[in-house]
């Protein structure tokens, strides 16, 4: 089990210091995948960095912990996280060939990484590698070990990444978009992929996206994250049928649907400038639900039941003052 | 661009080989770095050859033999001493691909480490790293390798030391400057969140994504080395007469070109030209050899 807790993350700019994660609480069940939406800049890419520690300057932890099997991350010395990172977390990235070293073939980088964590060398890195290749279904394994990455097609580069990232047996994979930047017809594929794979070995699963019916498809659990802050969290099936924040129901009527000729509705406005953020709850300009409370000051998360049988026990979280109205 | 180029098109061969066989591959299309290395390769191999073809001890001198014209028993004529000049020239290639060699590899070793960590680490290491290489590109680069060697005394390690020197802020600021570029690159993000450490990515995932301007850039400093030090051997700041180092050879027959012995400057002067000639034409196509998406 991963756990966040009021992690908070502020970047400081030739504008001053703006904060991008507001204590925010996230909990990845063990040999879950838990999906994390949100809109670009929302800050959902820098919650997996900050999960690393990858954060460079000028981003920076200024609290909140992160639990993995009850080791707080964020207190280890940087050599002590140098062993964490790769071997029990690994990440991909939404740009996959971007990811790879552009001037050493696959096998370096595979059997490196094997070297680093594993102390494999040899032979023994060589077909280690071939067999990891194999395991994320590339074909001719052996073809690829020797390939460079301009060589290979973007889904394969996703492949190689995942192979690299499972290299070492990590317990957790952090997914920051895995398949926006391939073809649709690719992005299927990896989705099969990483699922197989996560169920084969029980892997605990950050997938962050925009894509809801790509969180239908995979995601356990769901948290939806707006301007720094988780706005509601719950179950996927429980999300999907009663959405409780007004921001979630606007992402649920910003789909596209097949078969019907109309525009998704959409949310009207945009993300809010982290620089001029709005008091109170950063969502009240935006939201059909707005009061002049809403203003005035930002809302705490609440656990509710939901009222949904369906959902039984499942907790979930919303952080608005009105949810109750217009919930279906 | 990216597009996957038929497949993965790797015959199952030792890397080192398909290395080699892309090497071979790449002079093939290009004449002129052909031209350059076949050039370079010719000097290195009479260089170390030159104690079995050489036909005289390019040390001997015999007054009696002085100032011959080029001709039987004497390729290219002989210098005021009576020394042969096609066994100077031959011991030469030795000496001043040496200085080559050795100032460009000193230059390039500390510069490559100073632009690395001044680019990676940033803050006052930079400054430190960068206004230090100002302060050596503040003078003329001659007048400066003049003074080193000077300071230093003349003699072949020096003189080498004296060139490497002047170059060091040369690599130092490619380097940086590289770096500076690929070290927000995601896969050195990706690199440290497999777990290396700061150092590991900067050795290992970032400096050879920095080495392809440093290569050309090498290649072509190769040629001006030999240059410097012919220069410096010139005015005798460098390796010292009787020794058989191209420029040395020059300064020897500069007295003579008005009284018509003009082979005893020219062949030694013909060398320095084909050996700088033949670094600048590698260094041309390096770039193609050095990168792997223009193979």
């Amino acid at each position: 089990m991963l756990e966040v807790q009021d992690l908070t993350v502020t970047f400081h700019t030739g504008r001053g210091t703006v904060t991008a994660l507001h204590g925010v609480d996230l909990t990845l069940p063990t040999g879950r995948v838990t999906g994390l939406v949100g809109e670009s800049g929302c800050g959902k890419t820098v919650t997996a960095l900050a999960v690393m520690r990858l954060l460079r300057p000028p981003g920076e932890i200024r609290g909140g912990r992160v639990l993995l099997g009850g080791q707080n991350l964020l207190a280890l010395s940087e050599r002590e996280m140098d062993r964490v990172r790769g071997a029990r977390i690994a990440m991909i990235f939404q740009q996959p060939r971007a990811s790879l070293n552009p001037v050493f073939p696959v096998a370096a980088q595979l059997t490196h990484v094997l070297r680093l964590h594993r102390g494999l060398s040899g032979r023994a890195a060589w077909a280690e590698g071939e067999a990891l290749l194999a395991r994320a279904q590339l074909p001719r394994p052996e073809r690829v070990m020797r390939a460079y990455p301009h060589q290979l097609s973007g889904g394969m580069c996703q492949r190689v990444m995942i192979a690299l990232a499972l290299a070492c047996r990590p317990s957790v994979l952090l997914a920051d978009e895995p398949t926006t930047a391939l073809d649709v017809t690719v992005q299927l594929q990896i989705i099969e992929l990483l699922k197989s794979l996560q169920q084969e070995l029980g892997l605990t699963v950050l997938l962050i996206t925009h894509d809801l019916g790509l969180v239908a498809e995979m995601c356990d659990f769901v948290s939806v994250m707006y301007a720094g802050r988780i706005v509601e969290a719950a179950p996927v099936s429980a999300l999907f049928r009663r959405p409780l924040h007004p921001y979630t129901r606007g992402l649920m009527a910003s789909r596209m649907r097949a078969g019907s000729r109309a525009l998704p509705a959409g949310i009207p406005g945009r993300i809010p400038d982290l620089h001029q953020m709005p008091a109170g709850c950063p969502f009240h300009p935006r939201c059909p639900l707005a009061q002049g409370l809403c203003a005035e000051r930002d809302a705490s998360p609440e656990t509710v039941d939901g009222g949904d049988p369906a959902a039984s026990g499942a907790a979930r979280m919303v952080r608005c003052h009105f949810w109750g109205r217009g919930v279906a | 661009m990216s597009a996957p180029r038929g497949a993965v098109a790797t015959p199952a061969t030792l890397p080192v080989w398909t290395a080699a066989a892309d090497a071979i591959d790449l002079l093939k299309r290009n004449p002129i770095t052909l031209a350059g290395a076949a050039v370079i390769v010719v000097i290195a191999l009479v260089g170390l050859a030159a104690p079995a073809i050489a036909p005289y001890d390019p040390l001997t001198t015999n007054p009696a033999d002085a100032l011959r014209p080029p001709g039987a028993g004497h390729l290219m004529g002989t210098d005021e001493f009576g020394e042969d000049i096609w066994s100077r020239v031959l011991w030469g290639a030795r000496i001043d691909l040496a200085i080559a060699l050795g100032a460009v590899v000193v230059a390039l070793v500390l510069g490559c480490v100073i632009g690395a960590v001044a680019g990676f680490w940033g803050g006052w290491i930079d400054e430190v790293a960068m206004r230090s290489m100002d302060v050596l590109q503040a003078f003329p680069s001659f007048i400066l390798a003049m003074g080193i060697a000077a300071a230093l005394g003349p003699n072949l390690r020096n003189l080498i030391l004296a060139i490497a020197l002047i170059n060091v802020a040369v690599y130092a600021r490619l380097m940086r400057a590289r770096l500076l570029v690929v070290k927000h690159a995601l896969y050195a993000t990706a690199a440290r969140g497999a777990g290396n450490p700061p150092w590991r990515v900067l050795l290992v995932h970032l400096m050879p994504n920095c080495l392809t301007p440093i290569f050309v850039q090498s290649s072509l400093q190769s040629g001006w080395a030999i240059l410097t030090a012919a220069g410096l051997s010139f005015i005798g700041l460098g390796v010292r007469i009787p020794e058989p180092e191209w420029g040395v050879m020059v300064a020897i027959g500069v007295a003579r070109i008005t009284v018509g012995a003009w082979w005893v400057s020219f062949y030694p002067g013909l060398c320095i030209a084909l050996a700088v000639m033949g670094f600048n034409l590698i260094g041309d196509g390096l770039q193609d050899l050095l990168d792997p998406q223009r193979r």
